[in-house]
């Protein structure tokens, strides 16, 4: 009898969302530095949701970035270049990428159902894999100085949002959005000799999608 | 179908490296790596200065990182026999010593303040083997004959700035074990800035300001034997200028800059005698074949000849001056790196020449195991114009007396020599090159060997093997093979702490 009555109140909340969002993490570690001078890591991903009870969703995400910096450094070869009036040294350049995935799995609480805005709290757990890469001589393709390292690490995000419909209630499928802000935190991406990164802070997540 | 399509797609920017995201820019203060690599026996040490650490490099083991346990290494210094390195640096050291300080940042939140600790280390097999906390000043390094011991010393002439931590005894040498690492120190007078050790290393001669003391070495103590002051009138300060030992030890060889006294030291006899020289020489070089000493000068055209009994100066006159002297065992390679195209082959016995033209005034000049040399550049008209527009290499036998000047591409920046005695070679680095020249020397012929990038430096590496430094942002070494011209190149060292984060207090109060 209770089954039945669960399965029935199932089938009554049953709903689907996806959306296309823009994900941003904080990156306040100095050794993020050298991949972005903004001191967050942004990418674009997709969230998808499944409502199992009312106000209840199993949302799972994933997003991919990409950042990237053009590293400048006195040339080893202590090479300089002659100006009027003096010399400044030459520069070595080369290019250091972090190419990351984070994939989320969580559930979300609205805690007011509204067709316009619906407030809810969510909670995730994180996986990130973040590629660092790092090429000193872009211009060839058999640069034997193309270094690539993969780490992953765990983590987890708390963040309080808004669905924003627009009222549309009686569509089948029914364009949303959402906005959210929280906290995020990954352990960190330990890439040995070259360094780790320590990846927390302000997580900000913005998208559109459907509901349906 | 679509979906596998659409993650590979979206998932095909993290495989390959064209087009790397490069939406910011990120410039560092220090270069990642110093070129000016140590070849030992077991593998190549470089330094990496962005990072403050110590990269060891195998050609088949690859590259790691060594534990200085959080010593930023500045300075490296090879042991002669090549089994190890002397690393001299520093690390941050916080006054408070708050459980909570763990960075330099919050030794500075919590008002303290970061004092430097200087440190030597003995590197040997990739692992430090002994340390001991120094002076910031001691800058220079002299090792015994047998490679057993180093002494650490301030060598003024360097050209560094003298760093003072704290109050600086600036007469103390160091005396290093360079197999147990022990440091002894010795105080030695003021500013010691040479120091040599005689054949059987039981003594060393230290030169300091206006003074040369011997130091004996055999009983540990390290007791001052004899102290000979330069000048008996303090007002006048006497700076010596070089100094060698005749091959039996006994006297010590002194000359002074701006004079054309040598000072002759009897280190048994503990008397100085004064050697009336041509005029202030530019070099001295003591052969331990002739036993004799030789001394030129940069603006007179002859050549001094010293021999070690009766202490007589015979003067050979040449036809252009000489400030350059390579010792042949028996002979002497006289040349100029002032723009004078005559070198001379000096027999000491006899104190006959012969006198050789180059095509080019030599910039560098460089001995082969069996004596075949090799110099450099300047101006004139027609032909000698062309060479002289141009680098080159130019191959002296000094066998059978004759010159073969080549034109070079670039720079020649460094040459070895391999050491297969059936087919000489001689490797030339050319500058902005990626070809490293083969010289065979019993042929007189040439060929190229292609480098992954353009070379740097070049030094032997092992028995019979050679490490080229080629030019590369995240460093690259190229070990060669000279029998097969076989080449393994090793990158990617300098990319060691490229992702900085907060700089970590190496050794916290409770540690140390």
């Amino acid at each position: 009898m209770l089954c039945a009555l669960f399965l029935s109140f199932l089938n009554t909340a049953q709903a689907t969302e996806i959306a296309v969002e823009r994900a941003a993490l904080g990156a306040n570690d100095p050794a993020y530095n050298s991949i972005d001078d903004r001191d967050r890591l942004s990418g674009w991903g997709l969230r998808a949701g499944y409502t199992v009870v009312p106000s209840l969703t199993v949302v799972g995400s994933w997003s991919m970035q990409r950042r990237g910096a053009d590293h400048f450094s006195p040339s080893a070869s202590g090479s300089a270049t002659e100006f009027d009036g003096g010399e400044f040294v030459d520069s070595d350049s080369s290019t250091v990428a972090l190419l990351g995935h984070t994939a989320g799995l969580g559930v979300k609480w609205n805690l007011l159902e509204n067709p316009w805005v619906s407030p809810y709290v969510s909670g995730q757990g994180l996986v990130q894999v973040g590629t660092l890469k790092l090429d000193d001589d872009v211009s060839r393709d058999d640069n034997l100085n193309q270094i690539s390292a993969r780490a992953i690490a765990p983590g987890f995000s708390v963040v309080g949002g808004a669905d924003i419909g627009l009222g549309l209630e009686e569509l089948s499928v029914r364009p949303m959005g959402h906005v959210e802000i929280g906290y995020g935190q990954l352990a960190a991406l330990d890439y040995g000799d070259m360094g780790a990164l320590h990846l927390r802070g302000l997580i900000l997540r913005a998208g559109v999608g459907v509901q349906f | 179908m679509r979906t596998p399509s659409l993650i590979l797609l979206l998932t095909l920017g993290a495989c390959g490296f064209e087009n790397l995201p490069d939406q910011s820019d990120h410039n560092v203060d220090l270069p990642l790596w110093d070129p000016d690599v140590i070849a030992l026996n077991d593998a190549v040490y470089v330094l990496l200065p962005q990072s403050g650490e110590l990269a060891r490099v195998h050609p088949t083991e690859g590259w790691s990182v060594v534990d200085l346990n959080g010593l930023t290494p500045s300075r490296l210094v090879a042991a002669p026999d090549r089994e190890g390195v002397i690393v001299f640096g520093s690390y941050p050291r916080c006054t408070e010593t708050d459980p909570k300080i763990q960075t330099v940042e919050d030794c500075e939140d919590l008002d303290g303040e970061i004092e430097l600790v200087h440190e030597v280390a003995l590197v040997r097999g990739g692992a430090v083997i002994s340390s001991a906390e120094i002076a910031a000043h001691f800058n220079a390094v002299s090792f015994t004959n047998d490679g057993a011991q180093a002494a650490l010393h301030l060598n003024y002439d360097s050209g560094a700035d003298i760093e003072v931590t704290g109050v600086s005894d600036l007469t103390q040498v160091l005396f290093m074990d360079l197999e147990s690492g022990a440091i002894t120190p010795v105080a030695v007078g003021f500013a010691a800035d040479r120091i040599l050790f005689n054949a059987d290393d039981s003594k060393a001669v230290v030169l300091s300001r206006g003074e040369v003391l011997v130091i004996e070495l055999t009983s540990g103590n390290y007791d001052i034997e004899v102290r000979f002051p330069l000048s008996l009138d303090v007002d006048v300060q006497v700076r010596p200028q070089d100094v060698a030992l005749t091959p039996d030890g006994t006297y010590a060889l002194v000359t002074v800059t701006g004079d054309d006294s040598l000072y002759v030291l009897d280190l048994e006899q503990e008397s100085i005698n004064i050697v009336p020289l041509s005029a202030a020489p530019t070099a001295m070089v003591v052969d331990p074949v002739a036993d004799r000493s030789i001394f030129v000068y940069a603006n007179m055209a002859v050549v001094d000849i010293l021999e070690h009994d009766l202490f007589e100066i015979e003067t050979v006159p040449l036809d252009e001056p000489m400030n350059e002297i390579q010792s042949l065992a028996g002979e002497a390679l006289l040349y100029s790196t002032a723009g004078r195209k005559d070198a001379y082959v000096l027999e000491l016995g006899s104190a006959d020449y012969d006198e050789l033209r180059l095509e080019n005034p030599p910039s560098q000049l460089v001995l082969s195991p069996d004596k075949i040399t090799r110099p450099e550049v300047s101006g004139s008209s027609g032909l000698d114009a062309w060479y002289d527009s141009n680098w080159g290499v130019e191959i002296i036998d000094l066998v059978d007396r004759e010159n073969l000047p080549l034109v070079a591409e670039s720079e020649p920046l460094a040459v070895a020599f391999t050491a297969e005695a059936s087919t000489p070679t001689a490797l030339v680095l050319l500058a902005d090159s990626t070809d490293l020249m083969q010289l065979d020397l019993a042929r007189r012929t040439a060929s190229a060997v292609e480098l992954e990038a353009p070379a740097l430096g070049l030094d032997r590496f092992g028995e019979a093997s050679f490490v080229i430094v080629n030019n590369a942002p995240f460093g690259l070494l190229s070990f060669l093979d000279p029998a097969t011209g076989e080449i393994t190149a090793v990158g990617g060292f300098a990319t060691t702490g490229i992702l900085q984060g907060e700089q970590l207090l190496p050794r916290l109060a409770e540690e140390e």
